[in-house]
């Protein structure tokens, strides 16, 4: 039997837990209900729903494993994963370099330098909306600026319906995504190259190294780090891409510009397909998941991650 | 060239950083110049080709301007993107506050979430979203785009606050806590005020999702009433197509306060922007 301390101890110890898992519930609570409603539930549900034929009104139908069946014949899945393909390496590589050199030639004080970066990243603020209507008309092949100074320079044979042919569509909307985003670039690698101390180049001056090599011997090389990110964060980028395709080509012609995002669209909102449009969902998910993983785990943000992973 | 003094070396390196950067910049300009040069036509200009503007005028703000309601979508637009920034730096910080100084159990595997779901491809899990908004009868109401907004604007901002509280000080912390101050106190009144540069990180950086996100908000919003700006374009992209002075001074009307907002806090941008990848 205990006696009347002990169990008055005993009293007091579980009131001061509850307490602590009241004040621990305010902390992390409604972070944690929002989460689990509105992501962790969907991730739930989206994953269910792939086995279920259904259209978003009436009955779901049991199918098995019947929407990744169709996944493996679908060829417009397959030029979808090609298009993710395409546009990962002509945004991120091209817009790297820009951003470098930009990055290189802003590094130190400059006239007008505050001007020039202000500039050069503020198509990554304007609305991708805006930024596609704007671009449409740019495209324009009768009217267009883009097809006024070819023909100006004499270029002429050169213009076509670059958003209406299929061989061109694509690569149309991502010069418009690299234009987007090489100021972004350009701002990473100003932070990177912040980093590099001034040592370094007073060390390289005085082994008489020209300002070509301090360039791709020193600054390129120290900002690996950033290099990485870039490559890690333009692929999440690009699995997440949808606003810009959709307003320029829709995916067309003839899904030529497809990327997964506009797939599971049109399979979920104009075909009604609920089912199909998860499974291909699942599939981007996973994808995701995975890049943010390598991400955590080889940049700088790895830095909290490395304990959990 | 052995000739040149330091002086005129630099004198030459600058001439050469601006022969790469005026000519990129110019070209980079032109999207934007024109979106403002269409805008500035009148009628008659209307289509002309070309990048530039012979007579500009105000027409064609005023004749959208009359038309169309845009301070309703833009009123929308605030309610939605200020409450989620709000909610996101609220919650978010909170809970990091618990992951970093409170220990409990499940707090790692929690965090694990956080940071698989960090990056999630919003796409990816709008079919199921879409569902949960109809079956919540969210679908044309604020809270159906604030809640996922905030949903999924918890974990980047609850990881970065994360990082910055697991880095503060644990004597002023324990310091606190002998005076006899709550966990609530500490959070409140010492962490906080303390972490204002990484409160501004994660506002930035949730601003601009919020405020040009587009799949979710055009299959939430049906109702024109209800439409953010980022949708607003798209409804007139049909409308005026016979009219683009129209169409463009709407463009402009969209960005010019994004444009204004961006420039006014350019260095909380700059470093929103980069803390997420080389700090964070």
């Amino acid at each position: 039997m205990k006696n009347h301390g002990e169990a008055r101890g005993d009293a007091i110890r579980k009131i001061a837990g509850w307490k602590r898992r009241v004040e621990l519930g305010g902390f992390i609570g409604p972070a944690v209900f929002l989460f689990a409603l509105f992501v962790v539930y969907p991730i739930i549900y989206l994953v269910y729903g792939s086995f279920f034929s259904w259209s978003g009104v009436g009955t779901m139908e049991w199918i098995g494993w019947a929407n990744y069946a169709r996944l493996a014949g679908d060829w417009i899945f397959r030029l979808a994963l090609r298009n993710e393909v395409l546009w990962a390496l002509f945004t991120i590589f091209p817009q790297m370099f820009l951003g470098f050199i930009l990055a290189v030639c802003l590094n130190r004080p400059l006239f007008g330098r505050n001007i020039y970066r202000a500039i050069l990243y503020m198509p990554a603020v304007i609305s991708p909306v805006v930024i596609g209507i704007i671009w449409q008309s740019i495209y324009d092949p009768y009217m267009g600026p883009l097809a006024d100074f070819l023909r100006s320079v004499g270029l002429g044979s050169w213009v076509r319906a670059w958003l209406a042919e299929p061989q061109t569509a694509l690569f149309a909307i991502i010069a418009v995504n690299v234009w987007k985003w090489t100021g972004w670039s350009m701002i990473m690698y100003l932070a990177g190259l912040q980093g590099i101390p001034e040592e370094v180049y007073e060390a390289a001056t005085i082994d008489g190294v020209n300002v070509f090599q301090r360039v791709t011997k020193i600054m390129w090389p120290m900002c690996r780090g950033t290099t990485l990110t870039l490559i890690l964060l333009g692929v999440i980028g690009t699995l997440q891409e949808f606003a810009l395709v959709y307003v320029l080509t829709k995916g067309g012609p003839n899904h030529a510009s497809e990327l997964l995002t506009t797939h599971i669209f049109n399979e979920a909102f104009t075909l009604r397909n609920m089912g199909y449009a998860s499974a291909i969902s699942v599939v981007l998910l996973i994808i995701g998941v995975v890049m943010s993983m390598l991400q955590l785990r080889y940049t700088g943000s790895g830095k909290t991650a490395r304990g959990v992973l | 060239m052995r000739t040149l003094t330091i002086r005129q070396r630099e004198t030459l390196g600058q001439l050469a950083r601006h022969a790469i950067l005026l000519p990129i910049t110019l070209i980079w300009m032109i999207p934007i110049w024109m979106m403002f040069a269409v805008s500035l036509r009148p009628v008659s200009e209307m289509f002309s080709s070309g990048i530039g503007v012979v007579n500009p005028t105000l027409d064609n703000y005023a004749v959208v301007w009359r038309d169309n309601d845009l301070l309703i979508h833009f009123k929308n637009s605030l309610i939605i993107t200020g409450s989620s920034v709000l909610l996101i730096m609220i919650l978010a910080s909170a809970c990091a506050y618990a992951l970093s100084f409170i220990r409990f159990r499940g707090s790692s595997t929690l965090f694990l979430f956080m940071l698989m779901t960090m990056t999630l491809p919003v796409p990816a899990v709008v079919v199921p979203l879409i569902q949960v908004l109809k079956r919540l009868n969210l679908l044309n109401n604020y809270l159906g785009l604030i809640g996922p907004y905030v949903a999924l604007g918890i974990p980047f901002a609850t990881v970065i606050m994360k990082n910055a509280f697991d880095g503060f000080p644990r004597e002023i912390e324990e310091a606190a806590r002998i005076d006899g101050c709550s966990n609530w106190g500490i959070f409140l009144r010492i962490v906080l005020p303390l972490n204002k540069p990484s409160l501004a990180v994660i506002a930035i950086w949730s601003f601009m999702q919020t405020w040009n996100e587009f799949i979710l908000a055009m299959l939430t919003m049906t109702e024109v009433v209800m439409k953010p700006l980022i949708l607003v374009p798209i409804i007139y992209n049909g409308m005026y197509l016979s009219f683009p002075g129209h169409l463009f001074a709407i463009l402009s009307i969209c960005t010019v306060p994004i444009i204004v907002f961006y420039l006014s806090m350019q260095k909380h941008f700059v470093s929103g922007l980069t803390a997420g990848a080389v700090k964070g």
